[in-house]
């Protein structure tokens, strides 16, 4: 990279690292990860920085590349397990102390394989259409739906009895 | 319109962003750093290729690991023996239940142990013998530490290995996939801290096991702390083989420890690589390195990948399959790019311990499905519903389901022939 491409992808991850550890922390529930995970994918777009700027939206870029990481990394990770329990759930829950949510909803979704909470992630915080979220994670419309319509079934199923007992609101 | 949980997935999903640490004055510096370091990284497997140079790491996070680079490299060669000829791409319409297509490779077992335990079924020895973790008691979805030998026609059963919990750690789990060969076998023990207050936590946890299958003192090879293993062992030539598994930025790499005891040492040349399902392979994993190659841990033979436009993929030592960058559908093709067969329907595959068969995943409502695709031959088997059941076993090397009678039938692809 030369030195005007070194200074206006400097300038890039100065003003946008905070808007991405954001959309990290809500894609990997933890802010060691949302920092790795921002990161590299930084990095990796540091490495086409000329191509990518040139063509006008660098941050759809690595944002892209932070969904395709978290879901692929969580897969080479998980992949031996049909039934995958999150390994970091105490620690996700004693972070979320801080957070003004509801703490049922933020516990079920950690429970959600990666690309199911991608695929929420996309469309209830970056709002994205399906088709923007297929386009994203490399899958079809149809899939974006019945993922979608999967995890929040499984949301369904453990967040309510949750969030009675931690809210004190009914059903 | 949207729901009460959408609504409230929004809030929370918000909320929960606004909480996240803001990044660090550092911040920048380190991503600079981050993707120098991914450059020279680059450069150097380009020039450890060429020279066969073994790459010096750091193992300051895998506290116990020796350190060596003296022992002799496998011997390489660019390309494997000839492969199978491929086939013709499989279509939905065509595919007939597993158990029509392979009854050689079908057990069917009790769906709980003697004492009523839910198990995970980790390794089918042959003669009616098995390998099964019992699972969990505060986790049911996770197997035990436990290994016992199961032969249910004889009603035997015997604790091969049964690790200890040592102080610090709350629970253990078995860790993916147990290895065998040369009459041992190995598993991965991952350990749960103990999350009390005033408990420094040093990050994971895990320890390499194996027993001599006849009999005798399991024994714990080594402990792994502050790094992810894996999970998958391979004994190969008297050897355990894992590989680490860190982070976004650094590559796996394997280490090895004698199965009867000894010094635990990196393989050397072998940053990039981690093992298949298919013993006694290792492979580079393709998306992070701009080459591709199996490894063979026994002879040392290599076996290049052609993987330019796959963006996500795994291979066996005969096929991949993968996904083109920009499309959604996977296909299957072979090691050097030719004879690509493509699915007429959308799943996601996963290679097994038999290198001519994967095993997909159909994403259908209300539930996904899977099928089993005998990459030689073209044959499409449809395996059971998605069972979250605890019985369930290791997916890479074998898939079960459970029966109205309360049997769970197995289907070994190391069987089909």
């Amino acid at each position: 990279m030369d030195g005007d491409g070194l200074a206006t992808f400097d300038l890039f991850v100065r003003h946008r690292a905070s808007a991405l550890l954001r959309y990290g922390y809500v894609l990997t529930g933890n802010p060691h990860d949302a920092a790795d995970l921002t990161q590299e994918a930084l990095a990796r777009l540091g490495s086409r920085w000329r191509r990518v700027s040139g063509r006008g939206d660098p941050e759809a870029y690595v944002r892209t590349t932070m969904a395709r990481l978290h879901v692929s990394r969580w897969r080479r990770l998980r992949r031996e397990r049909l039934v995958a329990s999150p390994p970091d759930r105490g620690y996700a829950e004693a972070e979320h102390a801080r957070i003004d949510a509801d703490i049922g909803l933020w516990q079920a979704l950690a429970r959600l394989p990666a690309r199911q909470r991608a695929v929420l992630v996309l469309r209830y915080y970056e709002q994205r259409s399906d088709e923007e979220i297929a386009a994203a994670l490399g899958i079809s419309r149809g899939t974006v739906r019945s993922q979608a319509a999967r995890a929040l079934g499984k949301l369904r199923a453990n967040w309510l009895p949750h969030s009675d007992t931690l809210t004190g609101r009914t059903a | 319109m949207i729901s009460g949980l959408e609504s409230e997935l929004i809030r929370t999903l918000s909320a929960a962003a606004d909480a996240a640490p803001d990044a660090a004055t550092t911040f920048a510096d380190e991503v600079r750093d981050r993707q120098h370091r991914r450059e020279r990284r680059r450069t150097r497997l380009v020039v450890a290729a060429a020279a066969a140079t073994v790459v010096a790491v750091t193992l300051s996070v895998l506290g116990v690991v020796a350190r060596t680079t003296a022992q002799p490299q496998p011997p390489g060669s660019p390309t494997g023996p000839a492969l199978a000829p491929y086939t013709r791409s499989p279509r939905l319409a065509d595919a007939r239940p597993a158990e029509q297509l392979w009854p050689e490779a079908l057990v069917t077992l009790p769906a709980r142990l003697p004492d009523g335990r839910a198990y995970t079924l980790t390794t089918i020895l042959g003669d009616g013998r098995f390998l099964v973790a019992p699972n969990h008691i505060v986790d049911r979805y996770n197997a035990s530490a436990e290994v016992l030998l199961w032969e249910p026609d004889r009603g035997s059963v015997r604790t091969v290995g049964d690790p200890p919990v040592v102080p610090g750690i709350v629970t253990t789990t078995m860790w993916g996939l147990p290895g065998f060969g040369d009459g041992f076998v190995a598993w991965i023990v991952r350990g749960e801290r103990d999350q009390s207050a005033g408990v420094p936590d040093r990050g994971s946890y895990q320890e390499i096991w194996a027993v001599p299958l006849a009999g005798g003192a399991a024994r714990r090879l080594a402990v792994i702390e502050g790094a992810m293993v894996a999970p998958m062992v391979h004994i190969v030539a008297g050897q355990v083989y894992w590989a680490s598994e860190s982070s976004y930025l650094d590559s796996p790499m394997l280490f090895r420890v004698p199965v009867t005891g000894g010094d635990t040492a990196e393989v050397p040349g072998s940053r990039g690589y981690a093992l298949t399902p298919t013993a006694p392979w290792a492979w580079t994993w393709g998306n992070d390195s701009n080459r591709s190659e199996l490894w063979n841990l026994a002879d040392g033979t290599r076996r290049a990948i052609a993987h330019d436009d796959l963006f996500e993929f795994e291979c066996s030592p005969s096929w991949c399959v993968g996904q083109v960058s920009g499309g959604s559908r996977w296909l299957a093709r072979r090691l050097d790019g030719s004879g690509t067969l493509r699915p007429d329907f959308e799943a996601r595959f996963i290679t097994t311990a038999n290198e001519n068969i994967v095993i997909g995943t159909r994403f259908e409502q209300p539930t996904d499905s899977r099928v089993v695709w005998d990459l030689r031959t073209g044959e499409l088997g449809t395996g059971p519903g998605y069972n979250a059941d605890p019985t369930t076993s290791h997916a890479q090397s074998m898939l079960s389901w459970l029966n109205q009678d309360g049997t769970m039938t197995v289907l070994d692809p190391r069987a089909i022939r």
